[in-house]
């Protein structure tokens, strides 16, 4: 049985000592040997006779290795802060300096923000949040962001006892939704939650221990989407086809390969790579980002880096505005009265706003409270997941989500990017720049597309020759790479992600080009209904790259096959491993664009919601 | 994390690792790879990527050409090593002896740096006559 068939959520990948310094001396070898390879590659392996080849994919190898040396620091350790006792009173998350908290109960508010939500989706979340745990009497408040201005959601919120909030406009969209529920409650903690988020009874009692430091200013859970498909078993899929001979055959070959599911996970939605991985082992270096759902916040954290940046903001804009009065007129300074007006006015046009109102709020706040070196504010990322929420069940509610991922992202590194902001330490800022050097990756991934085709095509190779100097020096790099990432990653499925990540380079290239030409990105709301039918037109990129290097394969075998000069053994093997790798990656988000959920084995678990909501 | 659902997990990426091994083992196998011979690759092989060079191909014309006296070269090398071991040989003597004379008849009719660098092995061994 696997995970999904059971639907639990993962358990933390809880590595030994001995795991993690396994995986550090095996991830130091594959460095080391990739440097040696890289070095090779640019003083001893450049084609002369086909530079415009040879240099574009020793760059692009550059580049990606550089990524590696990234993704290497990122995971490195998982050592992390463990949670205090739990905090009772306002006055038990307070810091010494911050003056008598008093002995009332902690106030908690939980925000559910919605748009155009099913009202009976929140509702679920809403009875969730009323069977929380905690040990001791709190002040917990529940209320339902409705950007939405509904009905029918106001009364949900009135049925289960919730608080309904809502504003005449949607100005800042989520982020401008939280801002305004923040003007309206008074909670010292706040849980940000989604539409769809449902909070397990534990969630209280596994994060709010963190918080007796009182520089933590947030803490992050796991995002675990319970409505994955599980796909179809093998034996069962095969007997459909086969009768009983393939329902024979799949449980033999599942006797020995393990469980095999045909069309699990057809989005690569499953985040455990992510949360359990990467941001969880970016906890000691206190650079976790938040997600936004299914965290937990600080107010006076919030507060205080809003508060900070709005007066920056003003002040920037009204030196800017008093050098350019100086230069008009002249004078060496303004009069006081003149300029306070100004600043006034300033202060009146400019947004304060504890979360930034971005598409990517919630990376945006994050990044301007690991800068407050004043105060020092720390995150933390829960290993165990503690909620439940829904993942985009069809192509392109997945595009519209990860699109506003990528194009986020990287407006940031384009408008105010973190590694030359003051305030992060050298850690954090090599943790963000891995996380935006990853959105580059578009531009390397379609180097390493390309290269076998031309090869395969032409049998101009991009190194000086595939002889044995080149397997010598590229096969124990990749192997001890391999070897790195089994045991760094074990718990997780390495070979999904990555196949993902290459899949994707025309959405993150059109990102790019998007945030390169200025353009906005929107804040589309991800659609939580999965909308039916075939996308091959999101894919039409990928398809023509699998035609391409399917036929690339036929020519560059004929070519051997008949003796052509360049089409030796050791390049038509490397390249042909190469295409498969490539092949492989591709036709994962093919099989998405085509996929219909099995009404035996999918629709059931993707349906959950609506059994729990009859 | 139970162990098998991470070796489950992991199934991909030894799969791959497998191919890579396997891939590798078909081109040392099938280019008939030495690595005891190639181990100075490592620091600096000056014929490395050169296959297709010129000199590199003249030189392999060159060595088929003077294949016939490769034979008689390796057979008086083998002899002055064996004698070398064993002097005095009666028997291993007076067939070098004959190897000698036979080397020095082709040599007189054309060069062949080779095969008079084994004749000079073995007349070094054998001693004046």
């Amino acid at each position: 049985m696997t995970r999904f068939e059971r639907q639990e959520p993962w358990t933390h990948a809880d590595h030994g000592p001995l795991h993690v310094a396994l995986w550090q001396f095996l991830a130091t070898a594959s460095l080391v040997f990739g440097t040696w390879y890289i070095v090779w590659r640019w003083t001893s392996s450049l084609n002369p006779d086909a530079l415009w080849f040879s240099v574009p994919l020793a760059v692009a190898e550059t580049l990606a290795f550089i990524g590696l040396v990234l993704y290497t620091v990122n995971l490195w350790t998982p050592r992390s802060p463990r949670p205090g006792p739990l905090p009772v009173t306002a006055g038990d998350i307070l810091g010494e300096t911050d003056g008598p908290g008093g002995d009332r109960p902690l106030a908690v508010d939980i925000f559910f923000a919605t748009y155009n939500e099913d009202p009976e989706l929140v509702r679920l979340g809403l009875q969730d949040a009323r069977r929380l745990d905690y040990p001791a009497a709190l002040d917990l408040r529940v209320h339902v962001l409705d950007d939405g201005r509904r009905p029918a959601m106001a009364q949900v919120a009135a049925e289960e006892g919730a608080n309904y909030i809502t504003r005449s406009d949607n100005v800042g969209y989520k982020a401008g939704n939280l801002r305004n529920a923040m003007d309206n409650t008074g909670g010292d903690l706040i849980v940000i939650c989604d539409a769809d988020t449902r909070l397990f009874p534990d969630f209280l009692t596994e994060t709010l221990g963190y918080f007796r430091d009182p520089k933590v200013a947030w803490v992050q859970t796991p995002q675990w989407f319970w409505d994955i498909p599980p796909g179809v078993p093998l034996a069962v899929w095969l007997s459909r086809r086969l009768g009983r001979a393939g329902a024979w055959l799949g449980r033999a070959v599942e006797r020995i390969v393990g469980p095999v599911r045909l069309g699990e996970d057809p989005f690569g939605n499953d985040p455990q790579m992510f949360y359990d991985f990467i941001q969880h082992r970016r906890n000691w270096a206190n650079a976790s980002f938040c997600c936004g759902a299914a965290s937990v916040h600080r107010r006076e954290a919030l507060m205080e880096v809003a508060i900070r940046s709005w007066t920056r903001r003003i002040e920037d804009v009204s030196r800017r505005e008093e050098r350019q009065t100086a230069r008009l007129t002249g004078e060496s300074a303004l009069y006081d009265a003149v300029r306070d007006t100004a600043r006034m006015s300033r202060a009146r046009e400019t947004d304060f706003t504890p979360f930034k109102l971005h598409v990517s709020e919630d990376l945006y706040t994050s990044i301007q409270m690991h800068s407050d070196r004043e105060r020092g504010w720390k995150s933390v990322m829960h290993p165990k997941v503690v909620s439940r929420m829904m993942s985009p069940n069809d192509l392109l509610s997945w595009s519209i989500q990860r699109f506003k991922y990528a194009g986020g992202t990287l407006d940031i590194l384009r408008n105010d990017n973190p590694l030359l902001r003051r305030g992060l330490t050298g850690p954090q800022k090599l943790m963000y720049a891995a996380t935006f050097y990853s959105y580059l990756s578009p531009l390397w991934n379609i180097v390493f597309l390309v290269a076998p085709i031309v090869f395969l095509f032409t049998g101009i190779a991009p190194l000086r020759t595939y002889s044995l100097e080149f397997f010598l020096h590229i096969i124990p790099f990749l192997l001890l790479n391999e070897m790195a990432q089994l045991v760094g990653l074990w718990g997780t499925s390495v070979m999904r992600g990555r196949r993902w990540y290459m899949a994707m380079f025309p959405l993150n290239l059109g990102a790019l080009w998007a945030v390169l030409r200025g353009q906005r990105i929107a804040f589309p709301v991800t659609p939580k209904d999965r909308a039916s039918g075939r996308f091959l037109r999101l894919v039409r990129w990928q398809i023509a790259f699998v035609i391409m290097i399917v036929a690339s394969l036929a020519v560059g075998w004929i070519s051997f096959l008949q003796g052509e000069p360049g089409f030796s053994l050791g390049a038509i093997i490397a390249n042909t491993l190469w295409s498969v790798n490539n092949l492989l990656s591709l036709l994962v988000v093919i099989r998405a664009a085509l996929w219909t959920p099995d009404p035996v084995h999918d629709l059931p678990v993707m349906e959950r919601f609506r059994d729990a909501e009859a | 994390m139970r162990k098998r659902s991470a070796l489950h997990a992991a199934r991909g990426q030894i799969a791959w690792i497998l191919a890579l091994i396997v891939s590798t083992a078909i081109v040392v196998r099938l280019e008939h790879v030495s690595f005891e011979a190639e181990r100075s690759a490592l620091v600096s092989n000056p014929f490395s990527g050169q296959e297709s060079d010129p000199v590199a191909l003249l030189a392999r014309t060159r060595e088929a050409a003077s294949r016939g006296d490769t034979g008689l070269a390796q057979h008086a090398t083998a002899l002055a090593l064996a004698l070398a071991r064993a002097p005095g040989d009666p028997v291993l003597a007076a067939e070098a002896r004959a190897i000698r004379s036979e080397a020095e008849a082709r040599l007189a009719g054309r060069e062949d740096p080779v095969l008079a660098a084994a004749a000079a092995l073995l007349g070094e061994v054998l001693g004046p006559d």
